[in-house]
């Protein structure tokens, strides 16, 4: 008996999840004016790390491409947004040393704002500037690894080392970076509009993401991922996909990175390492990668519980979260979001046969 | 219901119950403390980080300033109501420090903060104190140049452990000084004001390097020392780096007698680490060690060790972190409210107590706090002896004077005053004066 077979595509937005996302994000625009401060300032961060999470995703779930250094490219949005906010508030505050550049420069020894600086001044400019910088640099990247054919565990350590590079070079150019103190003490911008706009930025990157792999480039892109040889034999310039995913996604995580550093007023040399990096690997795995609700999901799951155990079991916290990596990794291999999805469909097949 | 869906299930039982457990999850493992009724406590935070890179060190802080909480409420808490502890986490990472000390306040509503112990962490949450009008207690000796009316500082500061210092080694033990240090902002300032004081009383310094922090190989750096020939090795190494330095020191074959350390940063923690035979002769400024000889001391060390275990130590730091508690008992009661701005400008300053090392007393200028300085010499216990101390205690001044002649702070002057408390949420808090 021949069956009908029809290829059953999912809508690009399904009703259910479109009215689910209204609905969640006028929880959160609307939460300041209702909620905790302290929950509202917990709530700009962690859509900062869930863009960040996103961004992974679209490099590891969705092409293969596991970066264990994607905190780089947040790192530098971060660091160029953070350091015109401070070159601005330390012109009109003085600091402890009564100066008008930032401290960390006058303990450097600096007396004067160096040349190259100068443009920071401009915030515009700067963020503009940090985001632009970040893209390059991926792509210079991207060039350099993908078009030479490095993958897997290749790139991995390539971008772990990458990560590393940057925490050091922070670490030892105190005089221009504020070096182990990180940036601090430049103004309050955790104001209502800053969180909407995180928001905004947050809904558009989504809606970026999902229409990226949910197209026909989505489909190569995941095709690249399961088998990049095969891939290459049909035509496709597996390299060049891989770049240009490269770049959206490093362009998401500066983007956020700037936003991050507005938002929770300091940063340090641990927003560009290795083990944010990683953090953010985490946040995917366990959300769920391949999908794009799952970075959400597991950034504010993770960092919820980080920040709310932390809190109510001081002394055995990290046990408890590494208990749930690791129950999470044994019995939920896809994370959350892939394991109820499979779930679902499983159950539709049950109840259609 | 076959194995496979059995464990299944199970398995999704379990995680429910483990969830549902977890929001009010039986304190087992955190040590309990007597909770009373919402509102019949006063809540105190304590944010010191139980893991990361400076737990050990910050974890006997939490531990002094419990102990000091547990005094407090044996002895009839303060106002009639026993200190609740609230304790956080700060996992060594700046960011979870700010984002914590907002927790604290906002959400716990605590009363002040007992916390901190690195420069970076301190800088992290005073404008989040100064924001929130909230006060810090801030144990740590550090480089001072800050006035925050948010802040209260009863740690060390460079013209307490350095002005006696710095000429005492050149009396007793040679003029020529080799500086090595962390590459911060801590070791940046103390040397400057070491060769500042080497320059005034006829020293010679012969040598300024810095190594990266957590910098644990220091054999090219002792290869130049020794062709130097120093008469003092003055060190701010912190952390791993220090342990490191003084084995290798030893082991390249320079004991105290070639060349001595000396050295504002080591303590008995440290000289435990590395083992008392590397630290033997070498000098450190201070103004509390264990070795000290009061009955205040005596009664410190022995509950501390009763509490956390007889191998314990105590060192200057802890003995900070545990007269700032008692202080903050004092200066509740003596404020008679838990207002933020009853402490900054009634309980606090001016506050005296007798704490182990000596009586001491927080600048009603400059919120730091009066100390009495002591040169020990570590001994093959890992102890030290007091070769040298002070028969009065010292004023702190966090302006040095040899650096910035004529600068402090004044949170006395009433024009000051009148303008940080029209105007507490400006970030005018910090700021400095004639």
């Amino acid at each position: 008996m021949v069956q009908n077979r029809q290829v059953y595509k999912a809508p690009m937005f399904p009703l259910w999840a479109v009215i689910a996302a209204v609905g969640i994000v006028l929880a959160i625009a609307t939460y300041p004016f209702y909620g905790a401060a302290y929950v509202t300032s917990l709530l700009g961060k962690f859509l900062c790390f869930s863009i960040f999470a996103l961004s992974i995703d679209l490099i590891w779930g969705f092409t293969g491409i596991l970066s264990l250094g994607q905190g780089v490219y947040f790192g530098i949005g971060a660091y160029f947004t953070a350091l015109s906010l401070k070159i601005n508030y330390a012109a009109v505050n003085p600091t402890r040393y009564g100066g008008t550049i930032p401290d960390f420069m006058e303990w450097n020894g600096l007396t004067e704002l160096p040349g190259f600086m100068v443009p920071l001044q401009n915030l515009p400019f700067a963020i503009i500037a940090g985001l632009f910088f970040a893209t390059l640099l991926a792509f210079i990247f991207g060039v350099i690894t993908f078009k030479r054919h490095i993958y897997g565990v290749y790139c991995a350590v390539i971008t772990l080392a990458e990560s590393l590079i940057l925490q050091e070079a922070i670490i030892e150019y105190q005089a221009y970076t504020g070096g182990f103190n990180g940036i601090t003490d430049y103004g309050t911008h955790a104001q209502i509009n800053v969180l909407w706009l995180i928001l905004v930025v947050t809904i558009i990157f989504f809606i970026i993401g999902r229409i990226l792999t949910h197209s026909r480039i989505g489909t190569i892109l995941k095709s690249i991922r399961d088998n990049d040889t095969r891939a290459e034999f049909m035509g496709y310039n597996v390299a060049n996909y891989r770049i240009f995913v490269f770049c959206v996604s490093s362009f998401m995580a500066a983007t956020a990175g700037a936003m991050y550093a507005a938002w929770n007023g300091i940063i340090s040399f641990l927003d560009a390492g290795p083990v944010f990096s990683i953090e953010g690997v985490i946040w995917t795995a366990v959300g769920g990668r391949g999908t794009i609700i799952g970075p959400f999901i597991g950034a504010f799951l993770v960092k919820g519980s980080e920040y709310f155990l932390s809190g109510k079991l001081a002394w055995t916290w990290q046990l408890i979260m590494g208990a749930l990596f690791i129950f999470v990794v044994l019995v939920m291999r896809d994370g959350i979001v892939g394991t109820i999805g499979k779930w679902w469909s499983a159950r539709k097949k049950r109840i259609s046969n | 219901m076959n194995r496979r869906k059995f464990l299944k299930n199970s398995a999704v039982a379990a995680g429910t119950a483990a969830a549902a457990t977890i929001t009010d999850f039986p304190y087992f493992f955190v040590k309990r403390y007597a909770h009373a009724a919402e509102g019949d406590t006063i809540k105190v935070g304590i944010l010191h980080s139980l893991s990361g890179t400076i737990a050990i060190i910050e974890r006997s802080l939490h531990n002094a300033e419990l102990l000091a909480i547990d005094e407090i409420n044996a002895a009839g808490g303060v106002m009639g109501k026993m200190i609740e502890p609230v304790i956080e986490d700060p996992q060594s990472l700046v960011q979870v420090f700010a984002e914590k000390a907002k927790k604290l306040i906002l959400e716990d509503k605590v009363v002040a903060v007992l916390g901190c112990y690195t420069s970076a962490s301190r800088q992290s949450v005073l404008p989040v104190f100064e924001q929130h009008n909230n006060v810090l207690l801030y144990p740590t000796l550090y480089e001072a140049q800050e006035c925050s009316k948010n802040c209260f500082y009863t740690g060390c500061v460079p013209n307490q452990q350095l002005d006696d210092f710095v000429p005492w080694l050149i009396e007793n033990v040679g003029p020529k000084f080799y500086m090595i240090g962390s590459n911060y902002i801590y070791p940046k300032e103390t040397n400057r004001e070491v060769k500042a004081l080497l320059k005034a009383h006829g020293g010679e310094d012969v040598g300024e390097e810095y190594a990266p922090l957590g910098h644990t190989e220091f054999s090219t750096n002792i290869n130049k020392i020794a062709s130097k020939r120093p008469d003092v090795v003055f060190s701010d190494l912190v952390g791993d780096s220090v342990v490191a330095f003084y084995k290798q020191f030893r082991q390249f074959g320079i004991t105290a007698d070639d060349i001595i350390i000396g050295t504002p940063i080591t303590t008995e923690q440290e000289t435990a680490a590395m083992g008392p035979e590397n630290a033997l002769g070498h000098l450190t400024s201070f103004n509390y060690f264990q070795s000290v000889d009061t009955p205040e001391n005596k009664k410190f060390v022995e509950s501390y060790k009763a509490k956390f275990g007889k191998n314990e130590v105590t060192n200057a730091v802890m003995e900070a972190a545990y007269f700032q508690t008692h202080m903050l008992a004092q200066a509740l009661e003596k404020a008679g409210s838990t207002e933020a701005d009853a402490l900054i400008y009634e309980g606090l300053p001016g506050q005296e107590y007798m704490a182990p090392g000596g009586k001491v007393k927080i600048d009603e200028k400059n919120h730091h706090t009066w100390l009495w300085p002591k040169i020990g010499r570590a001994n093959e216990t890992g102890q030290f002896d007091i070769v040298w101390q002070r028969d009065d205690w010292v004023r702190p001044d966090p302006w040095v004077d040899l650096l910035y002649p004529n600068k402090d702070c004044d949170f006395t002057n009433p024009s000051v005053l009148e303008r940080l408390k029209s105007d507490s949420k400006d970030r005018s808090g910090t700021f400095e004066l004639s």
